[in-house]
Order: C-alpha cells, then sequence, then structure tokens
C-alpha cells in the first residue's frame, strides 16, 4: 500500500528532498474534473466540468461565488474547497465590513496560499486535496489565480486545472495572445473550447455539465449554468454534432468552415 | 483610574488639545484648514504643531484632527504601520480616503467601545477617480460624508457660514477664501484658537499642506480702542 516509508505526512522530507504528502494532495487536483480560467483586459472567466457521481444524482457544483468582484472554480475534494470558499468568504465580508471596499484579488490570494502553507508544515495536519481559480476584478483591474495545496500561487492570462488540463492548457497556450481584446462573449467561447479539450471520449458539454462564471471591474461575479450557458454550448458545438454555431476560428474564412484547428481532435486515451 | 497603580491606562481627559478643523470641497478636490494651536488647557501651550499631514502609502489622502493631540499622533503611527504594510505588498492598490475613512472609524468606534477612545475628532479628505472624498470621525464613532466639514466649535460657527457661501465647483480661491472667513471668524470667537494656520489641500495631484500663515485680524473697532464701560477710558 504504503509506496514508501516518506509519506506518511507532511512534516518528513524523503532523501529525494521530496515532501509526497503534498505531492499527493497535488494528485487529488489532477483527479478533479477540468477547470478552465482566461482573462482579458476588462474581464477574468472561469469554466468548470461537472461531474454527476450517478444517472440518479445531481452534478456537482465547481464554482463558488466569494464576493460581488470574485468567484472561484475548483479541481479536488469539494469538500476542502468549501472550506476555502467559505474562509475567503468571511475574509472579503470582514474586508468590507472595515473599508467598505471589495478585497484586492491578489491579497486574498496570497491569504489562501499562506492557510493552504500551513497545512504542508505540521503534525497532525494535511494539505488542502484543491486547487482553486479565482477570477476577480478590483482596482488594478481583473485577474485569474491559481493556488495549489502545497501554498504555491501564480498569477495567470490563462489556465487549467483538473483532469486532462493539458489539452486544455495546450489550447490555451495556443490561443492566449489574442485574448487580451476580447470580448466577454469571445472569451466564454474560448474557455468552453479549452474546456472541451479536456473531455474524456464518448463525453460532450451540455448545460448540465458546464458552468462558467465571470466578472469584470463593473459586473459583478456571475455564474452561467443550464439554461443560462446553453447558447454559449450551441455556439462551439463540433461540426459532427450540429449545426455550427459562430464558431471561433484561426482561420480567415469566417461560418461555414469552423474547424478550429487542424490536429487537435485528437483522440486522447484517457488518462 | 489607575494612574498611578500602574494599572490600564486611557485618556479620561484630553490634555494637550487642538481646535476646530474646516474643510471643503471645491471644483478641483478639497481644501482643510486648522490653526497650528496645542493648547494645554486653556494655556496657549505650543503654538506652531501641524494638525494636518498627507498620509497613506500613495500620500494622497489628507489627514486633519482636533482633540487630544497625542492621540492624533498615536493615530498617524497607526496609519504609517499601515501604509508600511501596503508598500511590502507591492500590488500598486493603496488605501483610498474612503477606505481609510472607513477603517479610522471602526478604530474609533472600537476604541470607544472599550471605553478608551481617541480623543479626537477627524476629518479625511481625497481625490482620486476625479473624484472628491470628505468626511469626518468623531470620538465615538460616528462618521458621515459632506461637501463641507467643520469640527469643533467650527461645527457652530463656520457651518452656517458655509451653509450660506458654499455652492458645487467653487474654485481654489473662492475656497480658500471662505475658509480663511470662517478661520478667522473661529479666532474671534473661540478663546482655544490661535491666527496662525495652515490649509492643506487635496486635488488629482495628490495631498499637500501649504506653509502656516497669519490671519489677517482687525482690533480697531471704536469699542474695543475706547472701551465699552461708562469710564470711556479705553477700559472695560
Amino acid at each position: 500500500m504504503f509506496r514508501n516509508q516518506y509519506d506518511t505526512d507532511c512534516i518528513t522530507w524523503s532523501p529525494a528532498g521530496r515532501i509526497h504528502q503534498i505531492e499527493y494532495a497535488m494528485e487529488a487536483v489532477k483527479q478533479g474534473s477540468a477547470a478552465i480560467g482566461l482573462r482579458s483586459n476588462k474581464f477574468a472567466v472561469v469554466a468548470t466540468l461537472k461531474r454527476s457521481s450517478s444517472e440518479l444524482s445531481s452534478y456537482q457544483k465547481k464554482i463558488f461565488v466569494i464576493d460581488d468582484n470574485m468567484g472561484i472554480a475548483i479541481a479536488g475534494l469539494v469538500a476542502d474547497a468549501r472550506v476555502l470558499a467559505k474562509y475567503m468568504r468571511t475574509e472579503c465580508i470582514n474586508h468590507r465590513y472595515v473599508y467598505d471596499e471589495p478585497m484586492q484579488v491578489n491579497r486574498l490570494v496570497v491569504q489562501v496560499a499562506d492557510k493552504a502553507q500551513i497545512g504542508t508544515q505540521r503534525a497532525g495536519s494535511r494539505p488542502f486535496g484543491v486547487g482553486l481559480l479565482v477570477a476577480g476584478a478590483d482596482s488594478t483591474g481583473p485577474h485569474l489565480f491559481v493556488t495549489e495545496p502545497s501554498g504555491q500561487y501564480f498569477e495567470y492570462v490563462a489556465m487549467a486545472i483538473g483532469a486532462r488540463s493539458q489539452a486544455g492548457r495546450t489550447y490555451l497556450e495556443r490561443h492566449f495572445e489574442e485574448f487580451a481584446e476580447l470580448s466577454l462573449d469571445e472569451l466564454i467561447q474560448h474557455a468552453l473550447l479549452a474546456l472541451r479539450e479536456t473531455l474524456s471520449s464518448g463525453s460532450e458539454l451540455t448545460s448540465s455539465n458546464v458552468a462558467v462564471g465571470y466578472v469584470s471591474v463593473d459586473k459583478p461575479f456571475t455564474i452561467l449554468e443550464d439554461d443560462t450557458i446553453q447558447g454559449y454550448i450551441d455556439l462551439v458545438k463540433k461540426p459532427d454534432e450540429a449545426p455550427a454555431g459562430d464558431l471561433l476560428s484561426d482561420a480567415p474564412a469566417p461560418a461555414p468552415d469552423p474547424a478550429p484547428d487542424p490536429a487537435p481532435e485528437a483522440m486522447e486515451t484517457e488518462g | 483610574m489607575a494612574a498611578r497603580s500602574g494599572g490600564a491606562q486611557r485618556t479620561v481627559h484630553p490634555m494637550v488639545t487642538g481646535g476646530s478643523v474646516c474643510a471643503i470641497k471645491y471644483a478641483d478636490g478639497v481644501l482643510v484648514a486648522a490653526d497650528t494651536l496645542a493648547a494645554y488647557g486653556s494655556l496657549a501651550r505650543f503654538e506652531s504643531v501641524p494638525r494636518m499631514k498627507a498620509v497613506g502609502m500613495a500620500h494622497d489622502v489628507l489627514l486633519a484632527a482636533g482633540g487630544d493631540i497625542s492621540d492624533y499622533q498615536q493615530m498617524l503611527k497607526f496609519i504609517e504601520a499601515a501604509a508600511v504594510e501596503e508598500y511590502a505588498i507591492n500590488d500598486g492598490a493603496s488605501m483610498s480616503a474612503s477606505a481609510m475613512h472607513h477603517w479610522l472609524t471602526r478604530l474609533m468606534y472600537n476604541r470607544r467601545s472599550k471605553m478608551d477612545p481617541l480623543w479626537n475628532s477627524i476629518v479625511v479628505c481625497g481625490h482620486r477617480d476625479g473624484k472628491a472624498y470628505l468626511g469626518t470621525t468623531d470620538l465615538y464613532g460616528t462618521m458621515y460624508e459632506d461637501n463641507f466639514i467643520a469640527t469643533g466649535l467650527g461645527a457652530h460657527m463656520a457651518i452656517p457660514l458655509m451653509r450660506k457661501t458654499w455652492k458645487e465647483g467653487m474654485t481654489e480661491e473662492e475656497a480658500r477664501a471662505l475658509l480663511v472667513e470662517c478661520m478667522r471668524v473661529l479666532f474671534y470667537r473661540d478663546t482655544r484658537a490661535s491666527s496662525m494656520i495652515t490649509i492643506g489641500k487635496a486635488c488629482a495631484e495628490g495631498s499637500s499642506v501649504g506653509e502656516p500663515f497669519q490671519l489677517d485680524t482687525y482690533w480697531e473697532h471704536e469699542l474695543f480702542v475706547k472701551g465699552g464701560g461708562h469710564r470711556g477710558d479705553g477700559s472695560w
């Protein structure tokens, strides 16, 4: 069962200079379904792929509103995410009470990262098994941050975490240079196209398994799901699935040939 | 109070105090005036104590205070500590006048709830994103914003003048003239006021405090010279 003798807690180093418990926690993030984040000069957008544990169950919520100016998309243990979401909400509401202003996104992310780090350095404690994509807007504009179980955090213009997120990152790496000036609708379409790359074979984006959140300096964090996301999903339908909408494409020819890119329809084997 | 037994100390009475603060919004921002006297009781003890300062990480907030001078100085230390913290975060954001006003109000209310108030009336001014900010808080943590504000005796004697004269979009010259008039009236009628004043400014260029200057005053009224009494010899 145990891979080695150095992985039973967070306060024991392996001779190779690793802390296995933290790495296992990062694995928990990779097993959660994917979450995509990207931002323009005006908007920060997150998109998630929701799972349902059975035909009979509902889909697990993966986007949480933190405050008017902030929301998170998560990958990993939802129970841990809810703890962090509650903490972030509390910090935001306290900040509003004291300063009558929303919190700076990066400052809250630092606090969350510090909180996550504590779990990596104490006996009898474990790291959070969740990664967060934090999308927010403040006096310095829109922001996208990622936090990890290790306590590390980074700011990105576009990032994907969770299962098969590498495919989503590949999509984002190909397109991120155009994001800065895009409209909200275009950003959401890119988010869905990146999210589509993370699908396992045989599944597709539907209004039930997709949720999108967006925020800008003057629009509060808003979640699109079910009916409100259907229109966007129709727009990014694969050509063979249904009549294509106004697909984003790097090809100059607009409507009739909506294939986004030559290669990446790749049938990935399940990771 | 257990002052000599080494128990907890608190301000039960203010000791060295500053007087009124008057402030008004004008076309380009906010102007604020206060004299430079720090009185020890009724004694004019210190004559050139500044009672306004550009504060915050970006030095774009102007804080002026009346009441206990040492409590005001401690408040400046709290603000400086917060500014240093923000400087260290280095994310390009800094506390706005509005945020600082709300924060200081929480501080004031918290201290009054501990029965240990900071014995001040403060006036917070700022200018950011094209908007002027002017607000005040007292030692109980009561706060409000307005187009013109006067604390201390000024709340009784300067406010009527401001109500009469203030209008939207005053020029800096008009605003200065109004403040000088308020401070002159206060000097004439408030025994704890002095005629040496400073005027501070919060506008798009940031916050600054001008050099102290003497108010023009007139004492040659006939009754002042020959006295108001029955003797007519200049005495009262």
